[in-house]
């Protein structure tokens, strides 16, 4: 396992992103507005510091929707510790990206 | 466990399947054990999306390049893929490894290096010899609104001429569409201080600096009171110059200084770095020092074509509208002045077309070849990386094993290569700094703006890229290939070897191949360009070239002289220099044969109805003393040469070559008839043999010789062109002959010295430029080839080396292994040929522009150069193969 990644400004917006419910990697590109080339490394590396995890989504869901079956990214128990510091990271630039984030009080 | 990567939708929508391809193609690098599951999610993600966003509606174009813009995020992502897991230190690591193992292999760094620094290093010269003349802007303001207006005789759409100045003051005038309209004409001065020293004017029209958009570097440009009759003499001088002469003396402004002995005001500095319009040059060199016209637009002669010209469009008029404008003008002067300008049209062409002119496209097609250069250069570097990545096929193989990724055995098969891109680069650096000061040497004037060519920044980023990408494309995807076959074969797949030497070896002949089929496409070019330039030379010129010394003696020295004193001092001229050993004839012209100066000026015989207006025939008419025909070695037809007879009281007497009497008086003898030039009626004494005064390539033109002193324009009494004649291999040198002048006419200012040799030299720049050029790089492509396919037979040999030892123990006669090694070798050559064949008769539609007196297709060039790509091929595998039948076979079986 890779060391824990440093709390970049787009680390925090993905690890927000799949906090909020974005699960798949385009829906986290569209919640954080970030370009596919930055999100899909930094998934791989978040994979990699057991912040997320990874997995294909059921055939079953796949098939009701009519669509190939997508892989899903989740936080793991370390990810979900790392939500305060992305928060930090993020109050520090409220006007950029105010609003993203859910505050834990909220949800 | 991963679902297939779904199969991909047939007849969906391009711009899917355009995201779908980029995601295919960035997969190849990432590793294989993640490879399908990569695939799978990014596919899954595009057909999810284009589904989504096709429920809500026909997606618009700017969802759907979205969608491609999102694929190439692949590109990224897979890159991380590759490289994740190195660090710094691992890199350090594969570096100083690489380091170490290309030091203990210095054969082949060395030609690797070789290869790479003679490929990068001559692309790199010639991109920078492009940058300076084509792509460099003109040093003006707004330069792409200037034109050239060149004059031309409508239904003789290949003259290309000049204007008189009259013409272009009335363009000037009456042009809408023009902002501004400046004449040009040479002008020969001399500064007459302590010291003389010629230097290259002009003549220009008050607005000439205005018009091209420049600021004076000192003091001020000319005003529109400072043209015409009784006008103060004012120049602007060159930044050069100014420093040069004048110590760079600001004070120097206001000022009056001595030219031709004439005192002038200096009014001004032009920047450094000016290039003038480069539309006057005198023998590759530009003007350094401007004045204005002496006399008023209105008096003087329209026929005088002999200025240049340059305008500026006018803010939003296009350059079809100043055409129409321009033309419309000239058709109005032609009915107010029939006599001068029927049938005369001024045609405007960019003036940046006219500066870098027919040397674009000859650049492009040089720069296209030395493309091809580099080419063979990284077929070679693929083939010795695709080896040296087989010879450690073992060792990756264990490194795999023992668990090393996909990225790690790249990156250390990379390291090799990026450190051989590295040196390479260093060296095609120096190879590139040579080679530009080796081009523009070679071009001569035959390229402008020589001093905008430097090897600069971006050339050593250029350097750099093409190391890069040479390092990237052919380092790595031979180790790709064999990275593959390694980690299939350590997992245990058994025959892996087997099937990855067969696939290398496809992948190889692939290389051989073009590279034979490149080199024979420069081959046939540089024959093809080497014949024109041999052709050139055997063109009789009309003049006996060899042994000639041309010396022009600057007219400040003469002008003021009387008429018997002028031709006293040409004689004593004449009668010191013959008697110097060795020297055979003098005599002197005021335009020299092959030198770049024409006019051609109106010959109207008396004995034929006189022309309608605009239907005159005209010739070079140039001014000779007696003693030019010899010095020259022009041939006697008929009659006599001009003598010292024809002086200023006697009969008017001209000569005419061959040519300008059968244009006159087709089938009759012209000895005894008249015709009139510049006003003058003269009576032919003598015919004279043909002369090609512009150049080999150009048609014999009619050609009219008017005693000097006679010539009744400037007379005698001014500084012709002595033209002196040396016995062949003997005769003394330049200085000797510049003593003896000075011996007979004191210390005149004396100009360039040259041989006619030169001149010719100089006319043909452009064509040997090319051929030595795309000669020069076919020869490289040659060398590389050479190595090239000696090194893949020679690998190709050591890897059969046991199935040839069994043939040569089982009894097989040496002479079969060689026959056997040589037929594949040839195979190959006969495809490469064939290909380069198809290739060469492509190039040879783009060589017809450059090609004198040769066909494109002519067989002996093209034979000629197919055989001797043949022959170097089989050298290339005979070498190899002899080594091949040397094979020990009790060696080669019990190494294994």
């Amino acid at each position: 396992m890779e060391s824990s990644p440093r709390m970049t400004l787009p680390t925090a917006l993905i690890l927000g992103a799949i906090a909020s419910g974005a699960r798949y990697g385009f829906d986290i590109m569209d919640a954080t507005g970030l370009p596919s080339g930055t999100v899909y490394p930094a998934l791989r590396r978040l994979e990699g510091a057991g912040l997320l995890v990874a997995r294909w989504e059921a055939a079953r869901e796949a098939e009701a929707a009519g669509r190939p079956r997508r892989r899903l990214y989740e936080l793991t128990g370390a990810g979900v510790e790392r939500l305060p510091a992305a928060r930090v990271k993020l109050d520090s630039l409220p006007r950029l990206v105010g609003g993203r984030i859910p505050r834990p009080a909220d949800g | 466990m991963i679902p297939p990567s779904p199969a991909r939708p047939a007849g969906a929508d391009p711009f899917l399947q355009l995201a779908l391809t980029i995601v295919a193609v960035a997969g190849r690098v990432v590793p294989d054990v993640e490879r399908r599951a990569w695939r799978s999610e990014w596919h899954a993600e595009l057909i999810t999306r284009d589904r989504e966003t096709r429920r809500r509606g026909a997606p618009g174009l700017g969802a759907r390049m979205g969608l491609v813009a999102r694929a190439l995020g692949a590109v990224p992502d897979a890159w991380f893929l590759l490289t994740r897991g190195f660090s710094v230190g691992h890199v350090l690591a594969d570096l100083r490894i690489a380091a170490r193992s290309l030091r203990k292999r210095p054969g082949f760094t060395t030609v690797a290096v070789l290869t790479l620094g003679i490929g990068i290093g001559a692309n790199t010269a010639l991109f920078s010899v492009v940058r300076g003349v084509l792509l460099r802007p003109l040093g003006y303001a707004d330069p792409d609104r200037l034109v050239q207006l060149r004059g031309i005789q409508i239904d003789d759409l290949d003259e290309f001429g000049n204007v008189s100045y009259p013409n272009l003051a009335d363009i000037e005038a009456r042009a809408t569409t023009l902002s501004g309209v400046a004449g040009l004409s040479g002008w020969q001065p001399a500064l007459t201080g302590d010291e003389t020293r010629v230097v290259v004017g002009a003549t220009v029209s008050w607005d000439y600096f205005d018009v091209l958009g420049v600021r004076p570097a000192v003091g001020r440009f000319f005003v529109s009171e400072e043209e015409g009759e009784g006008r103060e003499p004012v120049v602007v001088i060159g930044h050069d110059l100014w420093t040069r002469f004048f110590g760079a003396d600001p004070g120097l402004v206001g000022r009056t200084i001595s030219v031709n002995h004439e005192s002038y005001r200096v009014a001004g500095v032009a920047p450094r770095r000016f290039e003038g319009a480069r539309l006057v040059e005198f023998e590759g060199s530009e003007p350094e020092i401007w004045r204005t016209p002496w006399f008023d637009a209105a008096d003087w002669f329209r026929s005088g074509r002999s200025w240049h010209a340059v305008a500026r469009l006018s803010d939003g008029a296009s350059l079809e509208a100043a055409q129409a404008d321009v033309s419309a003008i000239m058709t109005e002067l032609a009915e107010t002045f029939p006599e001068e300008n029927a049938r005369r049209d001024v045609r405007l062409v960019p003036l940046r077309e006219s500066v870098v002119g027919e040397t674009r496209s000859a650049l492009l097609l040089l720069f296209a070849a030395v493309g091809l250069v580099l080419l063979v250069a990284c077929v070679n570097l693929a083939n010795l990386l695709l080896n040296r990545a087989l010879d450690r096929y073992d060792e990756l193989r264990v490194r795999a094993a023992l668990g090393a990724t996909h990225g790690r055995l790249v990156a250390h098969l990379l390291a090799e290569s990026v450190g051989l891109a590295a040196l390479g680069c260093v060296l095609g650096i120096g190879v590139a700094i040579a080679g530009v000061r080796a081009i523009v040497r070679l071009a001569g004037p035959w390229i402008p703006r020589p001093d905008a060519i430097a090897v600069d920044g971006l050339a050593l980023a250029f350097a750099a890229g093409c190391a890069l990408l040479c390092a990237l494309l052919f380092g790595l995807l031979p180790g790709l290939r064999v990275v593959r076959g390694a980690r299939i074969a350590a997992t245990g797949a058994s025959r892996a070897g087997g099937a990855l030497g067969r696939r290398t070896g496809r992948l190889r002949n692939a290389l051989v191949l073009s590279e034979i089929a490149t080199t024979v496409v420069l081959t046939c070019g540089a024959g093809l360009l080497g014949k024109s330039l041999w052709n050139l030379n055997r063109v009789d010129l009309g003049v006996e070239r060899r042994g000639a010394l041309a010396l022009s003696l600057h007219g400040a020295a003469w002008s003021d002289l009387e008429p018997d004193v002028a031709a006293a001092r040409y004689r004593a001229i004449f009668a010191r220099t013959t008697a110097l050993p060795g020297v055979e004839a003098a005599g002197a012209i005021d335009v020299v044969p092959l030198s770049d100066n024409y006019s051609c000026d109106g010959v109207t015989p008396t004995d034929r109805p006189p022309p309608a207006p605009g239907e005159g025939r005209c010739a070079e008419v140039r001014s000779v003393t007696p003693g030019i025909l010899e010095a020259l070695g022009v041939g006697l037809v008929a009659g006599r040469g001009i003598d010292w007879r024809d002086g200023p009281g006697a009969p008017r007497s001209a000569m005419f070559t061959r040519r300008a009497a059968a244009m006159f008086w087709p089938g009759e003898d012209a000895i005894g008839k008249r015709a009139v030039i510049h006003s003058d009626t003269f009576t032919v004494v003598g015919v004279a043999t043909d002369v090609r005064h512009f150049g080999p390539a150009d048609p014999v033109a009619p050609m009219v010789l008017l005693p000097a002193a006679q010539e009744p324009w400037n007379g005698i009494a001014r500084g012709l062109t002595l033209v002196v004649r040396r016995a062949p291999g003997a005769g003394p040198g330049a200085p000797q002959i510049v003593s003896a002048v000075r011996e007979a006419a004191g210390p005149i200012p004396i100009g360039d010295v040259r041989t006619l040799d030169e001149l010719l030299s100089n006319r043909l720049g452009g064509s040997r430029f090319r051929a030595v050029l795309l000669g020069g790089f076919a020869g490289l492509a040659l060398l590389l080839a050479l190595v090239g396919i000696s090194g893949v037979m020679a690998y190709a040999v050591t890897r059969r080396a046991r199935e040839l030892g069994i043939r040569i123990a089982l009894g097989a006669a040496p002479g079969r292994v060689v026959r056997g090694v040589v037929a594949s070798g040839a195979r190959l050559t006969a495809a490469g040929l064939a290909f380069g064949l198809l290739g060469a008769l492509a190039l040879t539609r783009v060589l017809r522009a450059f090609v004198f007196e040769v066909s494109t297709l002519d067989p002996i060039v093209l034979g000629g150069a197919c055989a001797s790509v043949a022959l170097l091929a089989l050298l290339a595998c005979w070498l190899p193969a002899r080594r091949a039948a040397r094979i020990d076979p009790v060696r080669v079986l019990r190494t294994d």
